[in-house]
């Protein structure tokens, strides 16, 4: 074999194991969050949130609820929609346009509490940090 | 090796035929361990029943559809100023559903919320199509005066 030949293979063998690497990668991270549950419980977490939007109208009192936050989520609440940012999961919901709701991102951090407090016709959406359960 | 000039054209167009090939058969290689995986590990929450209850609870017990408020809001109570199409698409706001309510006493009221789904005969798909209808005894405040009456609620989404 001639020189191009030795040096063709070289850079095929390191594009095949770089390939390799790459697909290994993906798919182990991808058997991991739906093994071990992850995937299922951000989807049970934005239909839960998402079912309470549609649900919170009817409520003719005030009301809070609280979430125990088991994971970092990046949460975007805009015009009828909630978005679990970087997991590509949205739950569309119905709106009141009476109701007063935040358009904003929301950082939840593990341990944390995603708190949602409905007051008349508002709602309204934090997070408290470390709170012992 | 020497090559003519058409040589070296037939190998390159040669070596680029293969590598064709190879992106092709990597890619469908990549589809199938994909798809294999995916399938039984794509666990989907069936909440259509659901929602569509919560819905309908939405309309009937949500002080700015439909329900009679004086100091309080008294849930299955329908109040028959709150019953028309601005007052209903304010308070129920989706381009999801499409929904029909019909208020029977003794007349018949019917508003269809959602113009993009009201150009199809309700629910004309099943297979498509989830679609709910459900009727409730409720008493409608008129005119200062309570009166019985039906309130039927049919609601339609995509699958």
């Amino acid at each position: 074999m001639d020189k191009k030949g030795v040096d063709t293979r070289t850079v095929l063998w390191t594009f095949y194991i770089l390939l390799v690497l790459i697909i290994s990668y993906v798919l182990y991270t991808f058997i991991e969050d739906s093994a071990s549950g992850k995937a299922l419980k951000e989807k049970y977490f934005i239909n839960d949130l998402g079912l309470n939007f549609d649900f919170l109208p009817s409520l003719n009192h005030d009301l809070e609820i609280k979430y125990n936050i088991e994971d970092d989520y990046k949460i975007q609440f805009s015009d009828g929609k909630i978005t679990l940012i970087g997991k590509n999961l949205d739950y569309n919901y119905v709106q009141d346009e009476n109701f007063d709701v935040p358009y904003r991102e929301i950082e939840a951090k593990n341990g944390s509490k995603l708190i949602i407090n409905k007051k008349d016709n508002t709602i309204l959406i934090n997070t408290k940090e470390n709170e012992i359960k | 090796m020497k090559l003519n000039k058409k040589g070296e054209m037939f190998n390159l167009t040669k070596e680029y035929m293969l590598w064709m090939v190879r992106i092709i058969v990597f890619f469908i290689v990549f589809g199938v361990i994909v798809i294999i995986i995916y399938i039984p590990i794509n666990y989907e929450f069936k909440i259509d029943g659901l929602r569509h209850s919560l819905l309908r609870q939405h309309l009937i017990y949500d002080k700015n559809c439909l329900s009679y408020e004086d100091e309080r809001a008294y849930p299955g109570i329908i109040d028959s100023k709150k019953f028309n199409q601005d007052n209903l698409e304010k308070c129920f706001s989706s381009e999801d559903y499409g929904t029909q309510i019909t208020l029977k006493t003794n007349s018949i009221n019917t508003i269809k919320l959602n113009q993009k789904w009201n150009k199809f005969e309700f629910c004309f798909d099943k297979d498509s199509f989830y679609c709910t209808n459900q009727s409730y005894y409720v008493l409608v405040y008129d005119k200062n005066k309570l009166e019985p009456g039906i309130l039927n609620i049919m609601m339609m989404n995509s699958k």
